[in-house]
């Protein structure tokens, strides 16, 4: 185990991928250990035979369609009309903006680049610092993986044979409680550095609902994902199918803002970002293996379970646990990783599995927008042109009220289990 | 090499795109047929998981040469300018040894499991382990390629 350690650190610092990596790793195993070499093979196959894994590139495409189609520029101006009159307006629009988008891309990478394409250009014509509107969109974008449809969740549900229809619902408060912190750590932050509003005066009844109205078919959306869930018109897995196809003729129909050019570049899109989320939940599915036959899980159960049998010490000790690896790691290989571990730990312990996956999405998704390894911050950065520091010193604010929430979550699972206790 | 570009890349962007459409369109056929007809296609998500699969091994490709594939370049990045071409040239060589392996276990992959079938389809189960031989055989070509037009462009 010692050898694969070094071989995954020695990789990862010459900057392979981090599926390379994983799977770089799982190698140098198979070529200590007299193994058939095919299991290398029938894990990266048999790790994507499942149907419920179509969920992602499903919903990629169905966010794809909803950003290129003209939606996202309708749920922007009505963000505007309802929250740009406040202190540091365009940073509050950012954030409303990905509670909504967040609702149909189910990727923090993809709302946070959507924010940092489109709202970080027009911050900085407005005054804010690059770095202070690269913090804004990377720190809204943690909604998107605890908004339904979120993908991270998708991936949970299936390894730790969770319901998704009930993860959907359980991050439905976390994803509201983790905006308003948002919300109010941007007006902290904005009466710091005395950032005016996005707009003079506050919109009148008449702007929003025309807005509102524009953006409509956008806002029917999760209406439909938890019609069809509770009817039983089709599976979580199907409604990305139903979801794509709507954004796709909304797109066409109603904004005009898709054509066939634009289409094909949006299959093209999808179909990478689908490789290139697939690839590393195929080679963790290699590396858990490893983890598996090397009894990594009952060791860190044990451990786990000798430093305390209070439910409340062993999730602090996971969420700090979570938190460190997410600052090395990459949130998705964690969640592929240990979200099984860490599902055996919690039964013990008697944690609901629809809570410890909220939180376990959430602690991974702030470990998405911290150095070294935040694949957020690398895709903020990369197109705000922000350094690294610069983002770090803006980030931090955020990233303390984000610890906030993560504290709040795990201590008060109510916020997570009412909803679906409610409807399930 | 430009003949070989083109073909890497519709092998490894249009190509996935297309089964991506072909996908979306199976899944919601299967929707309609349950709720408006009472009857389902039987073979729609065995198809559609064959289509991910071909999907995501031959995207995997564009992927790559499209710097997609998320990695820490920060230690890299770091190094003085002698060095850091040294590193990259050894990522990518090591990449390629990973790539080899991988090829090398989806062949033995297919081997053993010439046998087992889809049930509804019918269809062998090697081919999801034939795609993934594929993608990596795309992933070396592509790699190779991109580090002889780089060395190409640094030749005085």
């Amino acid at each position: 185990m010692t050898v694969v350690a070094i071989v995954f650190v020695v990789l990862l610092v010459l900057g392979l991928p981090v599926g390379f990596v994983m799977l770089g790793a799982s190698m140098a195993y198979f070529a200590m250990n007299p193994m058939m070499t095919s299991l290398v093979a029938q894990r990266m196959s048999s790790g994507l035979e499942s149907f419920p894994l179509l969920a992602i590139p499903l919903f990629v495409v169905a966010g794809g369609a909803m950003a290129r189609g003209g939606i996202a520029d309708r749920l922007y101006a009505f963000c505007e009309t309802l929250v740009g009159h406040w202190r540091g307006g365009l940073a509050q629009i950012a954030v409303l903006n990905s509670v909504f988008m967040g609702a149909m891309s189910g990727s923090a990478n993809a709302d946070a680049a959507i924010d940092a394409r489109t709202i970080v250009p027009v911050m900085r014509k407005r005054g804010y610092s690059n770095a202070y509107g690269s913090a804004v969109s990377a720190a809204s974008s943690l909604i998107a993986p605890i908004m339904p449809p979120s993908i991270a969740l998708i991936i949970y549900g299936l390894l730790t044979d969770t319901s998704i229809g009930k993860l959907f619902l359980g991050g439905v408060v976390p994803a509201l409680v983790i905006a308003v912190a948002l919300m109010l750590t941007v007006r902290w932050t904005a009466v710091r550095m005395n950032l005016a509003p996005a707009r003079e005066s506050r919109a009148r009844p008449a702007e929003i609902l025309s807005n509102g109205r524009a953006a409509l078919w956008a806002l029917a959306m999760p209406v439909m994902l938890l019609l069809g869930l509770r009817s039983g018109w089709f599976t979580p897995t199907e409604l990305g199918a139903v979801a794509a196809v709507y954004a796709f003729l909304v797109g066409i129909i109603v904004y005009r803002g898709l054509t066939a050019g634009e289409t094909m570049s949006l299959l093209t899109e999808s179909a990478l970002t689908t490789a290139g989320v697939m690839f590393i939940v195929a080679s963790a599915s290699v590396f858990s293996l490893i983890l598996s036959l090397e009894q990594v899980p009952q060791h860190l159960i044990t451990t786990l379970l000798s430093v305390s049998d209070n439910k409340y010490v062993v999730l602090l000790i996971i969420n700090i646990a979570l938190l460190i690896l997410g600052t090395v790691f990459e949130g998705l290989a964690i969640i592929v990783i240990l979200g099984p571990l860490l599902m055996q730990v919690s039964q013990g312990l008697g944690v609901d599995p629809v809570h410890l996956g909220v939180v376990l999405v959430f602690n991974t998704a702030i470990g998405s927008m911290t150095p070294p390894v935040g694949t957020v911050m690398f895709t903020v950065c990369s197109i705000t042109r922000c350094s690294v520091e610069d983002f770090t010193k803006a980030a931090l604010p955020f990233l303390v009220a984000s610890f906030g929430v993560l504290m709040l979550l795990t201590y008060v699972p109510a916020l997570v289990t009412f909803l679906p206790d409610l409807m399930f | 090499m430009k003949a070989l570009r083109s073909i890497i890349e519709f092998l490894g962007v249009t190509v996935p795109a297309l089964l991506l459409a072909a996908l979306v369109v199976i899944v919601l056929s299967d929707v309609i047929a349950r709720n408006f007809f009472a009857t389902s296609i039987m073979w729609a998500q065995e198809l559609a998981v064959v289509l991910m699969a071909a999907t995501v091994w031959l995207g995997l490709v564009g992927a790559s040469m499209n710097g997609q594939l998320f990695g820490i370049s920060l230690f890299v990045d770091r190094l003085p300018e002698r060095y850091a071409p040294f590193a990259r040239l050894l990522a990518n060589i090591l990449v390629l040894l990973i790539c080899a392996q991988v090829i090398r276990a989806a062949f033995a992959q297919i081997a053993t499991a010439r046998f087992t079938t889809f049930l509804t389809l019918g269809w062998p189960k090697w081919i999801v382990a034939a795609f993934l031989a594929t993608g990596m055989i795309l992933v070396m070509a592509g790699l190779l390629l991109n580090m002889a037009e780089d060395f190409r462009k640094e030749r005085p």
